[in-house]
């Protein structure tokens, strides 16, 4: 029983876990101007992120050893560096974007302007990551952000045509108000957004963290593989609502606010509290996720004591890191710049930063050496090669749309 | 503990002490005076003697090639290491390497980067053994 | 001729000792394979005698101007000179697999000056810092 009981919390966490401050506003952004004709990018996304957690998850299960150690090891120390200031500046990135995120829920529930909330939230985050026992922090955040199955309720209660919902999501129907260079820059941030690296480096040194072994492995694959998808399901009824709401209202999200309004016209202010509940377990459990991945990548790649299974003073760079990252997180903030417009940019750029750490993943999951009995299969490889093209192909891509489309404004 | 600053450490009797990092990307020169690749990697063995409570590991043989991006990944050596499209690539960039025995090693000129070697030509790269684990 | 490739046991240094982890027998990080000491035999054959760690033992290795710029402020940060390093003797090893792993404790082979400076001056005085954290 208490066996059954820890599967599903695994599998709770991972679902509410799934979506951050990230997928929260793309998703939302595209619902409201793309209706669902982006919805297979999701799909292509949760399936292309539960390969890459299941090959990291069962890296570190076999062999102890976590992505960033990885990345040094297989490219070597000086591409390996280069990795580090790359990954580094997007998880970065990211955790600004998420610790507004955190401020913006908390306007949105109080009133309060939300560049107030800045130095408070740093610093609750922060003494959490201080104090907080790691899988704490995972459990409570990740059950509820579970809130956000609000979003579901809302769609069901709002009685949509499912028939024209489903046709444009199967069809990939994008709008003719829109113009196709805009469809495939936001379908590499959304694809961004339910890839992001750093969940890869969290989930792998949380593997650490937690002594996986050999006999963790059916809980770990029972996490990414029912827990992700159902993640991204909620990701999928966030674009929805919008795609119902906003749409043909033409109202283009771009504050948090926005992305919550379908959920207040359905359920009203019960469901617009629940949601903000939701808004503020994914984001706040997604800010110290990223805050821990800038730690553990330092750590892993110069071979520092990092991880919250030790005592603070046992690691003490590991947490100077820590409170390094959140102050200066705060003090871009504090510039009064828009926490939407550094999560756009922060999903974008994960797309491009996914390969450094990829690869190297992708082939230490083949090396008998750290596998042993468990080495890629024919399945694995090819999910994983198929990935990989994927991954180079948004990669590259980019950069030269988010330039010609404006950031997808055009 | 002790520090090591100097990499040509030599005790007031002690044997001569390098570091791997100036071994690798040495120059090999052929017995016909014409120059080669670069080592890539260092094949060590078991020795006889314990050290600790290990084996020693001492030089068996260097692996030579080319410069390249993928050096670490270890495909040549495992011919059936997946995934293909990778193995495939990599194979590809490194299809110049080979392998020098220890006692091919005419002379290791550690100042001036240059491994001198009897042989005219390198021999082929075996798959290595099982490692110790 | 000696024993065939294919029985003995091989490692290679690059692919399966450098910028590995070393930890202790506790499981605690020392820090990376940075370097490996090699020492000359009476035979010509070179030996492991040590793994070195630190700005020390990686600049030489980390190229171009980023690179030299991480050496040197983490050795300053580690109050020493560049080229210094941490040596631990081979004969420290207890096993080498995915991990080099020690057969002694953390604080009898490695002194990181940089986090202890940081230990110090700015964990400890927060509290808390000795909480274990189960």
């Amino acid at each position: 029983m208490k066996r059954v009981f820890a599967l599903a919390l695994g599998v709770l966490t991972a679902i509410g876990g799934f979506v951050d401050i990230g997928d929260l506003v793309t998703n939302a952004l595209v619902g409201s101007r793309f209706g669902l004709s982006l919805a297979w990018v999701v799909l292509v996304g949760v399936v292309g992120i539960c390969v890459f957690a299941e090959m990291s998850g069962r890296v570190v299960a076999m062999s102890g050893r976590p992505t960033f150690d990885i990345v040094r090891e297989r490219l070597g120390p000086r591409v390996g560096l280069l990795n580090l200031f790359g990954s580094m500046a997007v998880t970065l990135l990211t955790y600004i974007a998420e610790i507004g995120g955190v401020a913006l829920a908390f306007e949105l529930a109080t009133g309060v302007w939300e560049y107030f909330w800045v130095p408070f939230v740093a610093i609750l985050v922060w003494v959490v990551l201080w104090r907080a026992k790691f899988d704490l922090i995972e459990n409570v955040f990740g059950v509820l952000g579970l809130a956000l199955v609000v979003f579901a309720v809302a769609l069901w209660q709002l009685s949509p045509d499912w028939g024209q919902l489903w046709h444009t999501a199967s069809t990939a129907a994008k709008p003719t108000s829109e113009a196709w260079p805009s469809y495939w820059y936001y379908a590499i941030a959304l694809f961004g957004a339910a890839m992001t690296p750093y969940e890869v480096f969290f989930f792998s040194s949380g593997g650490v963290e937690e002594s996986w072994s050999e006999k963790s492995l059916p809980t770990v694959r029972a996490n990414v593989f029912v827990g992700f998808p159902l993640g991204g399901l909620l990701s999928v009824s966030i674009a929805a609502v919008a795609a119902v709401v906003l749409l043909p209202v033409g109202i283009q999200v771009d504050t948090l606010g926005q992305v919550a309004m379908p959920v207040a016209v359905a359920l009203g202010k019960v469901g617009l509290s629940i949601a903000l509940l939701g808004f503020f377990a994914a984001t706040f459990g997604a800010a110290c996720e990223t805050g821990l991945s800038l730690g553990y990548s330092i750590g892993q790649y110069f071979g520092w004591q990092w991880g919250k299974f030790v005592r603070p003073k046992e690691a003490a760079r590991f947490h100077l890191v820590l409170l390094l990252s959140t102050i200066l997180a705060a003090a871009v903030l504090l510039t009064t710049v828009d926490p939407i417009l550094v999560t756009e940019f922060s999903v974008v750029f994960s797309a491009i930063a996914l390969p450094l750490t990829y690869l190297p993943i992708l082939m230490v999951a083949n090396d008998r050496q750290f596998m042993r009995t468990h080495a890629n299969g024919r399945v694995a490889n090819t999910l994983g090669s198929i990935y990989l093209v994927i991954i180079l192909v948004a990669s590259l891509a980019a950069l030269p749309l988010m330039v010609w489309t404006k950031m997808g404004t055009t | 503990m002790s520090t090591a600053s100097d990499d040509q450490d030599r005790g007031s009797q002690g044997p001569r002490r390098h570091r791997l990092d100036d071994l690798l990307g040495m120059r090999v020169w052929f017995s016909d005076g014409s120059s080669g690749d670069q080592v890539t990697d260092v094949r060590l063995v078991p020795g006889d003697r314990v050290r600790g409570q290990l084996n020693e590991l001492v030089t068996e043989g260097l692996v030579i090639g080319r410069r390249r991006p993928g050096t670490l990944f270890g495909y040549d050596r495992h011919p059936h290491q997946g995934p293909w499209l990778v193995g495939v690539i990599v194979r590809f960039l490194h299809r110049h390497t080979g392998y020098v025995e220890w006692s091919d090693i005419r002379h290791i000129d550690w100042d001036a980067g240059r491994i001198d070697v009897t042989l005219a030509a390198l021999r082929d790269l075996q798959p290595r053994g099982e490692p110790p684990s | 001729m000696s024993t065939p490739a294919s029985r003995r046991p091989e490692l290679d240094a690059l692919h399966q000792l450098l910028d590995r982890q070393i930890l202790d027998n506790d499981g605690l990080m020392v820090g990376k394979v940075d370097d490996v000491e090699l020492e000359e035999r009476e035979d010509g054959r070179l030996v492991v005698t040590a793994f070195l760690t630190g700005p020390g033992a990686l600049g030489p290795r980390l190229a171009g101007a980023w690179g030299s710029i991480t050496v040197r402020t983490w050795s300053r940060l580690s109050g020493r000179a560049p080229e210094d390093c941490t040596r631990i003797g081979y004969g420290a090893v207890s096993s080498i697999n995915t991990a080099i792993h020690l057969g002694v404790s953390r604080s009898s082979v490695a002194v990181d000056g940089f986090e202890t400076w940081v230990r110090t001056r700015l964990i400890a005085a927060l509290p808390g810092a000795g909480k274990d954290p189960s």
